[in-house]
């Protein structure tokens, strides 16, 4: 049903409704004012007509009256006794009966004499409670009642009302047959009611024919509006089953009885490529191939034997010869038990059925990332295992360390520490969060205190390390040493955000420290004490505060001092060297100036210098930076290396002192042309009192333990110490000290 | 050395080793001084007391008994008679913290005995007495 309607002029269904509702009301209106005027019309027709009725009756019952009768009548109680009065009665009476077919309920007669009427004959007995007698005026007749004398004919008046009830009255006149003259007047009264019975009775047909035609219009509307409404809602059912087809991408057919295809849906050209027009007429089966059709034959033969709904699985052919695969859901429509039609669905599952498989890809891919994911995350459990185990092995090993573990978070203060921390500090209270104020203050040895603070200080605007020793005061009162260690965590911007560190009780170590400060500390007093002795009586002797010396005994005096001198030089080294092993020294880096100490210590060798006439010269590059350097050691080492090159050197030789960067490091290089290191004893050149054989040979007096010293000094300081040497051509020492400073050590001691 | 007739000074010397004591005395007395030995604390702060115009003086940080060197200065230096009285420390031991200890409570200045000579020592205390 390729829809023809859509050309159609199609007046808006809202109009068309409001033009036939008009009607219909209109033909009410009609209807009902109709009936009413019909009604009306036959009421009026039907009072009038009842009212002839009386009249005629009152005609003919006065006419059977003898008017000659009248003219006896004297109207008082006279009359009963006149025999005419009783004739008239009897006349009333016949009359009366003879008129009781038509529910009349009085008839009498009256007669007017000076302008008023009065009752001439009642045909009532006397003994009758309405009795009238004769002459009794009519006190409050109907006024029309007068007329009959103008009109001189039958007058009908009412629905009036008098002292006895409401009536309708004929009058008829009774006129003397000779005079023409009205002697007396018939009166007929019917009850109201009766007549208006007798009315509505004739009302009845008009009012029930209008009723029928009011109903047969109102039926016949409803009739057609039900209609109407019925023709939309298969239009408009229609319409949506025709959208909806149409826009079904499945193809919608239905079949007749033959298997023809007598309708297919516009989607039939997207899914198989042919147009409506071109499948219309045609068989299902011509869409499909060959093996396909006994298919399609098996589910209408299914159909035919009682199913009312099948559904198969084809491959139909497209236009172009490409393979679809679809599900197709019929219905068998039937009439009577006979199949009329078949209508059906065609659902193109190729898509869904390439999909189904990329599905059961992704469902095995899925498969496999979820056996992955499984492995990895066993993985991360056992790593979290690992980790565990790690972790309490690092606390039982801290713990039996007694090594105990906090983290500072430095933005926002906060300190946390563990059980070893409490116990290493004496504090039972198990609080283990602060800040780092109260914590210092309340553990922290007074007269430690600014270090510590210092200490902290330093490593947080530095990139150093925090590594201190102090003594922390317990609750109980006593001291004891703890070193803390640190490493701080920066953000990108180099703020410090976190630090982590172990503290530990040292006092045992720094006891044993202090026991061997206090052995070289009593060694080299006792050693130096009987030196001093020698030194000061020689210096007192040869000055002459004993006398005067032969030249002799001074000369012996002076040997005595001399070798004394050696002594104390010896007994300093030895107790560096102590120191050096014992490493109990410290290393206190500041920002000093190297060249400065260099010049200082050129300065002090300046008289050895000029005694043996050595051309000393010095070579610093330009931009040598600041560095954290230990004054102390700095001169040893420079004072030490100089002292060498100058002493090796023999008289009128050349000594030269250089100080430039090199990489990472400074460099002090300091050359002589001197005595030079004999190849074979070079590799020794560094041990504890070794002095080379060439230069035992000579008179120089030496040590053997300036090198050692320096050596163990640029070792612990992160530096480097090489030569070149030849004999009897001269040395040259480099000693590398790193740009970035000396390492702080704590010790006890500096070295002398 | 000393003037006409300015009167002598007189330095105390605090030193325990005899041998030492002597030549220093020596020495002193042949520069003019009067001299007054002490081997401990306790004998320092008496004759401290018994003579009253001591000029100088000579501290040693080992000394016989219990008390060292820096007790003595100590002791002196929160007594308003003696605070003032000038002391060179004259030891053998040269620990870095000793010597600060030292000179932060006001010692003059600081030797070590072994690497200096006599003569240099008086040299010093003579330039400072006379300013």
């Amino acid at each position: 049903m390729i829809s023809t309607e859509k050309n159609q002029v199609h007046t808006p269904p809202q109009k068309k409704n409001y033009i036939s509702k008009i009607i219909f009301l209109l033909g009410l209106l009609v209807i009902i004012l109709g009936g009413i005027s019909a009604t009306v019309y036959v009421k009026k027709e039907a009072e009038y007509s009842s009212k002839e009725e009386l009249a005629k009756i009152s005609d003919i019952a006065s006419a059977a009256v003898n008017p000659k009768r009248l003219t006896t009548l004297q109207g008082n109680d006279e009359d009963l006794k006149n025999p005419d009065y009783q004739r008239l009665k009897e006349q009333l009476v016949l009359i009366n009966k003879a008129l009781k077919t038509f529910d009349a309920k009085w008839i009498y007669l009256i007669k007017n004499e000076n302008e008023k009427w009065f009752f001439a004959v009642d045909p009532l007995d006397e003994t009758s409670p309405d009795y009238t007698p004769p002459g009794e005026p009519y006190e409050d007749y109907p006024k029309e009642l007068d007329s009959v004398f103008t009109k001189e004919t039958t007058v009908v008046i009412g629905p009036y009302s008098d002292q006895w009830g409401e009536f309708i009255s004929a009058f008829s006149p009774i006129k003397d047959l000779e005079s023409g003259k009205i002697l007396a007047v018939l009166g007929v009264d019917i009850e109201t009611k009766f007549w208006r019975a007798k009315v509505w009775e004739s009302l009845v047909l008009p009012i029930i024919i209008s009723l029928f035609v009011l109903i047969l219009w109102i039926v016949f509307f409803v009739y057609r509006d039900k209609r109407i409404k019925n023709e939309k809602e298969i239009k408009s059912r229609e319409d949506r089953f025709r959208s909806i087809t149409e826009a079904m991408k499945d193809v919608v057919f239905r079949l007749n009885s033959d298997g023809k295809i007598i309708y297919i849906s516009p989607a039939a050209k997207e899914a198989l490529g042919f147009s409506q027009e071109e499948m219309l007429g045609r068989k299902i089966d011509e869409f499909a191939s060959g093996s396909e059709h006994q298919k399609i034959k098996n589910s209408f033969e299914r159909l035919y034997q009682g199913s009312s709904i099948d559904h198969i699985h084809v491959a139909l052919r497209c236009k172009d010869g490409k393979k679809i695969q679809t599900d197709i859901n019929v219905v068998a429509i039937r009439r009577e038990n006979k199949i009329v039609e078949i209508q059906g669905v065609v659902h193109d599952i190729t898509l869904e059925k390439e999909r189904e498989e990329e599905i059961e890809g992704q469902n095995e891919r899925l498969k496999k990332s979820q056996e992955a994911i499984l492995n990895i995350l066993e993985d991360v459990e056992k790593e979290k295992e690992t980790s565990k185990k790690l972790a309490e092995r690092l606390k039982l090993a801290t713990q039996s360390a007694g090594i105990g573990i906090f983290e500072w978070d430095i933005s926002r203060d906060i300190l946390t520490w563990d059980m070893q921390i409490e116990n290493l500090f004496g504090n039972k209270r198990k609080k283990l969060k602060g800040t780092i104020g109260t914590w210092t203050e309340e553990n922290i040895y007074p007269e430690d205190k600014p270090k510590v603070k210092t200490e902290i200080q330093k490593a947080l605007q530095s990139s150093s390390k925090f590594d201190t020793v102090y003594r922390a005061v317990l609750p109980n009162k006593s001291t004891r040493y703890i070193r803390t260690c640190a490493a701080i965590s920066r953000n990108k911007n180099n703020n410090p955000i976190k630090a982590i560190g172990v503290s530990w009780d040292v006092t045992h170590e720094m006891e044993v420290d202090k026991a061997k400060t206090e052995f070289v500390s009593l060694a080299s007093h006792q050693l130096r004490t009987p030196l001093s002795a020698i030194n000061w009586y020689a210096e007192m002797l040869i000055n002459g505060d004993a006398g005067k010396l032969s030249k002799e005994q001074k000369q012996y005096v002076q040997e005595i001092y001399n070798g004394n001198q050696r002594m104390v030089e010896l007994v300093n080294s030895l107790l560096n060297v102590s120191r050096l092993e014992l490493g109990t020294f410290s290393v206190e880096p500041e920002l000093l100036d190297i060249k400065m100490i260099a010049e200082e210590n050129i300065k002090q060798m300046e008289p050895d210098v000029k005694k043996k006439k050595i051309k000393l010269s010095k070579n610093y590059s330009r931009n040598l930076p600041k560095m954290m350097l230990d004054k102390k050691l700095t001169n040893i080492i420079i004072q030490n290396i100089l002292s060498n090159a100058i002493k090796y050197t023999p008289e009128k030789g050349k000594v030269n002192l250089a100080i430039n960067r090199e990489g990472k490091f400074i460099k002090i290089t300091v050359s002589d042309t001197g005595l030079g290191i004999p190849i074979n004893q070079q590799d020794k050149i560094f041990s504890k009192l070794f002095r080379a054989d060439n230069v035992r040979e000579t008179d120089t007096e030496g040590t053997g333990l300036g090198l050692y010293i320096i050596k163990s000094i640029v070792d612990n300081v992160g530096g480097k110490i090489n030569f070149t040497s030849e004999q009897n051509k001269g040395t040259t020492f480099n000693i590398l000290i790193p740009l970035t400073g000396m390492i702080k050590k704590e010790g006890t001691k500096t070295l002398n | 050395m000393t003037k006409g007739k300015t009167k002598p000074k007189t330095i105390l010397i605090v030193e325990d080793e005899k041998p030492l004591l002597d030549a220093i005395s020596i020495k002193m007395q042949k520069s003019g001084y009067e001299t007054v030995s002490a081997r401990t604390v306790e004998q320092a702060l008496n004759y401290l007391n018994d003579i009253q115009k001591i000029n100088v003086i000579w501290l040693d940080h080992y000394l016989l008994g219990k008390e060292s060197g820096l007790d003595f200065l100590v002791k002196i230096k929160g007594d308003k008679n003696y605070k003032d009285i000038p002391v060179f420390v004259v030891s053998n031991t040269a620990g870095h913290d000793k010597i600060t200890s030292y000179l932060n409570l006001g010692a003059v200045k600081f030797y070590v005995k072994a690497e200096k000579r006599l003569d240099e020592i008086i040299n010093d205390i003579n330039k400072y007495i006379t300013n």
